[in-house]
């Protein structure tokens, strides 16, 4: 995915979270729950580039799974990162991932299946409700095996940790 | 530009994505070719990214606390204020070193150890500092947060019951423990414990933690002592204890009633009946159909 197409859903899913509360928080609250999904969107491709596996992210927001595959014989391209922005992270709890979570889940989704996104780097993005997951999975083809230890290639270059 | 608008310029009305019901999903991948590596998908917990997401150091999370705790022992008209904060992270967060620093910086600060005793991702660490020390285990509010707390692996549940004597702590280790024994499978931890508090004399503890017994045999030993001691509560969770063995429940189903156990209102026999019933429903669900 594109640092703009990342941008872009990024805004507009701040927007749907910011759009569940009577009162307008704070704005800088906004801003940095879209900095966040940004950030997030970011590392999932970054792991997508080091495997030609299918990648499936079991709950990356609360009650929201996300599944990454490419087409046969992709190639990725050479400039697909943007540096890692770290000044905003720590002022935002993940209670609004968690909200954004329910969010997709409880308000976008209107059934058992994905949402589908296809970037224009070729890569195509399945988000659906973890609670349809067996179902979800089954009807991509997809079994799961399971990948340990990620915690270090999760942490980019640069950041805060 | 505001921050607050900022996001709003990103996005004016619906994701820009598409939804496919299930049906539609496997002609998609097929129809784009989309690699599925042997039918392969590497997993990764979502909780691993978040984690990285939230790009909190270890410094930053002490600096939260240590912050708060200069300002509540700086306040004096504002105690209240900051103390409700300090109460805010505790709900708030769900970080186990977080919550394992502040038990650290506000042993003096007993609404604060309360409220972290409850917190429901407080870490075993956490959890035996808490119940070893001995200030700290004379609160009967703290030890009975940890004793309902759904977190408490079943060393620390061993260390609480270790520190007190009081009836209703025991009861809540008991109940807690008796649950965590029916929710998993293994590991077998929580069942022991039930076991052995099974034999406590008070009867609170003991009725309480025949529901995490899985064992037929310590079962139909308990059934065989407490039918002639007169303990109705104790009969009513063997019987609807799913391990206790059927010729038990036969027994208890068919069980006639003295004029006392009808008094006190006695209902296991119902209870067993449908323990049974149940079992029996169960078991022919199972059993493949029979062949012409």
């Amino acid at each position: 995915m594109q640092q703009q197409e990342r941008e872009m859903l990024a805004g507009h899913a701040a927007n749907a979270v910011m759009g569940r509360f009577k009162t307008a928080p704070d704005g800088f609250y906004s801003e940095n729950v879209r900095q966040k999904l940004i950030l997030l969107l970011q590392i999932v491709d970054r792991l997508a580039l080091q495997t030609e596996a299918p990648l499936f992210f079991s709950e990356i927001v609360s009650g929201y799974d996300l599944v990454v595959m490419r087409p046969s014989g992709w190639v990725p391209p050479t400039d697909v990162d943007a540096p890692f922005d770290s000044r905003v992270l720590s002022a935002v709890d993940d209670r609004m991932l968690v909200l954004l979570g329910e969010t997709f889940a409880g308000v976008a989704q209107p059934s058992a299946g994905a949402h589908v996104f296809s970037s224009e780097d070729g890569l195509v993005y399945f988000g659906f409700q973890s609670v349809h997951r067996a179902a979800t999975l089954a009807e991509m083809g997809l079994s799961l095996t399971e990948l340990v230890n990620v915690t270090a290639p999760l942490l980019p270059e640069g950041s805060v940790q | 530009m505001r921050l607050s608008y900022a996001a709003a310029n990103f996005g004016d009305g619906r994701l820009p994505v598409t939804f496919l019901g299930v049906g539609d999903l496997g002609r998609f991948i097929r129809e784009k070719g989309l690699s599925t590596a042997n039918g392969f998908a590497l997993s990764v917990p979502g909780e691993h990214v978040r984690a990285a997401v939230r790009g909190e150091t270890m410094y930053e999370i002490e600096q939260r606390s240590n912050a708060l705790l200069v300002a509540l022992r700086a306040s004096f008209q504002k105690n209240e204020d900051v103390l409700e904060q300090t109460l805010a992270l505790v709900d708030s967060t769900r970080d186990p070193y977080e919550l394992h620093y502040m038990a650290s910086m506000f042993l003096h600060q007993r609404a604060v150890m309360r409220a972290l005793a409850k917190h429901p991702q407080l870490s075993e660490k956490t959890q035996l500092q808490i119940a070893m020390d001995g200030d700290l285990n004379q609160d009967r509010e703290i030890l009975l947060g940890l004793a309902h707390n759904t977190a408490l692996t079943s060393q620390s549940m061993r260390m609480v019951l270790s520190k007190t004597q009081d009836a209703r702590i025991w009861q809540g280790v008991a109940r807690n423990a008796a649950f965590q024994a029916r929710r998993l499978a293994a590991p077998m931890e929580f069942t022991t414990l039930c076991e052995d508090l099974s034999e406590s004399i008070d009867d609170g503890v003991a009725t309480a933690a025949i529901s995490g017994i899985k064992s037929a045999e310590l079962l139909r030993g308990l059934y065989q002592r407490n039918n002639s001691l007169l303990s109705p509560e104790r009969l009513e969770k063997i019987a609807e204890n799913p391990n206790t063995p059927d010729d038990v429940l036969e027994k208890m189903s068919t069980s006639a009633f003295t004029g006392v156990q009808r008094l006190v209102g006695m209902t296991f026999p119902e209870q067993a009946r449908m323990t049974l019933a149940t079992r029996r429903q169960q078991s022919s669900q199972a059993a493949p159909a029979p062949s012409l």
